[in-house]
């Protein structure tokens, strides 16, 4: 602990902890994470003095941020979405505990359980010591997809996550179109490009329109991986009721290869034998102009967002600065596709 | 003035350092190292845009006028752009054709100042140009 601010954290988590786990706790070490730009995540180290718990653990705590991403969901929605995707067999880390206020008044946390591995893109796409766990990743994730794509509103989930434009009554593809439009008005000037991508949206529709449970933001960089493969899935602010192929075209995109542009799952994997895995498991056929048309989206849609981290708090991070900048990159990416087709 | 360092070569200057002498100084993983190389990038990226920023923007305005047929400035351009493509009306495939060749034209453009390392090739066997 080295700020004063993380002093007086950890002075409230000792108070607030001990009544949760029904006896004395110490803390030992309160490390800030870095990654998840949205959010306030440390690792925890406690130790649980007496009570039931009794013993040293390791946690991550993860908080609602002041200034949180753009349609995400706060951390007591992520806390539900994480129980339900823990029992239907997602390979992500438990929830123990929502702390609500930690962070001041609305400010919400939650203890997970911690897991080993890397999130780094960089490292994960071409270090040596991952090698193996490049061969297994995508059948690994094809399992965590298939579990997750799972649950659906039929299935009687009751998440409380429904906001606009992803609502668990409405047609995936009209809601992402809607999206679109409400976030080019939102901008300050004009993007062609981005406009004429979403014409093409709007004139060659998929014809899946299943609603599950998804991600949101699927992708290298949101899980953990050890030198033997997946560890855990992560980040899971972004999890909606929409069509399952948003996370699987979102694995895919250009921009999450780190470089290894032949590598299509996510920079690491061929995209045949993830697609037949997920096949496999999920009982989901896959139309490749449907997968096509979520990718252009995927596209279109880490454009806008990217320039819409300029509206967020500008100045106050170098990254929100430089983020809009790569808005072409997507567009290009996504008019690519376009040209080239399925 | 004349005699000062020409703004490109400057900032080109800054970013080497940060990239070459302050990142390395941080070691490599940190956060700190993350975004030091974050902000040469952006020194790179503005460097380029010192440079040739003014004629791809000249270059812009003369493609978007031949497109739609009258003269603007960039932004009106291309506000009248995306408003008609935003009423969703039909377009012949000649047109089709036209307005995307204008797009991968002009993004092509701006990635060679802002992203000059993105592959801006449509199919991997095409060779670079």
């Amino acid at each position: 602990m080295s700020t004063l601010a993380e002093l007086a954290l950890a002075t409230t988590l000792r108070e607030r902890l001990t009544t949760s786990f029904g006896g004395a706790v110490t803390v030992n070490a309160l490390t800030p994470l870095h990654g998840g730009a949205g959010q306030e995540n440390f690792r925890l180290d406690l130790e649980i003095l007496e009570g039931p718990c009794a013993g040293r653990r390791v946690f991550a705590l993860r908080g609602d941020a002041a200034s949180p991403g753009f349609g995400t969901l706060r951390r007591a929605q992520e806390f539900d979405v994480i129980r339900a995707v823990v029992r239907a067999g997602v390979r992500t880390p438990a929830v123990e505990i929502l702390v609500p206020d930690l962070f001041g008044p609305g400010l919400d946390a939650f203890l997970m359980d911690f897991a080993p591995g890397t999130a780094l893109g960089p490292r994960i796409v071409r270090g040596p010591e991952f090698e193996t766990a490049r061969t297994r990743l995508p059948i690994q994730l094809a399992e965590s997809l298939a579990s997750l794509h799972a649950l659906t509103p039929a299935t009687g989930q009751d998440l409380g996550i429904d906001r606009a434009p992803y609502l668990s009554t409405v047609d995936p593809v009209a809601a992402q179109i809607a999206g679109f439009e409400q976030a080019l008005d939102a901008l300050p000037a004009s993007r062609p490009a981005s406009e004429y991508i979403l014409r093409w949206l709007r004139r060659h529709p998929p014809v899946s329109r299943e609603i599950a449970l998804v991600h949101g933001d699927f992708r290298t960089g949101n899980f953990l991986v050890t030198e033997h493969g997946l560890s855990a899935v992560l980040d899971w602010e972004c999890a909606h009721w929409g069509n399952p192929l948003e996370d699987l075209a979102w694995l895919t995109l250009r921009d999450w290869r780190y470089g290894h542009l032949d590598r299509p799952v996510g920079g690491f994997g061929e995209l045949e034998p993830f697609l037949a895995a997920y096949v496999d498991l999920s009982g989901r056929p896959i139309r490749p102009a449907d997968l096509h048309w979520w990718a252009v989206a995927g596209n279109l849609r880490w454009a806008l967002g990217a320039l819409r981290h300029a509206l967020r708090n500008p100045g106050a991070e170098i990254e929100h600065l430089a983020i809009p900048r790569r808005a072409p990159e997507m567009e290009f990416e996504a008019l690519r596709l376009i040209e080239t087709g399925p | 003035m004349s005699e000062a360092t020409p703004l490109p070569e400057l900032l080109r200057a800054a970013a080497v350092f940060l990239a070459e002498r302050v990142g390395p100084a941080l070691g490599a993983d940190t956060p700190m190292a993350f975004r030091v190389r974050l902000v040469a990038q952006m020194l790179e990226s503005a460097a380029a845009e010192a440079e040739e920023g003014p004629a791809i923007l000249v270059e812009k305005r003369e493609a978007l006028a031949r497109l739609l047929g009258v003269r603007a400035d960039v932004p009106t351009l291309e506000h009248v752009l995306a408003d008609r493509l935003r009423q969703n009306g039909d377009l012949t495939p000649d047109e089709e054709q036209r307005l995307r060749g204008y797009f991968l034209s002009a993004l092509r453009g701006e990635l060679r100042m802002l992203a000059p390392r993105f592959d801006t090739r449509l199919h991997p066997e095409e060779p670079h140009t």
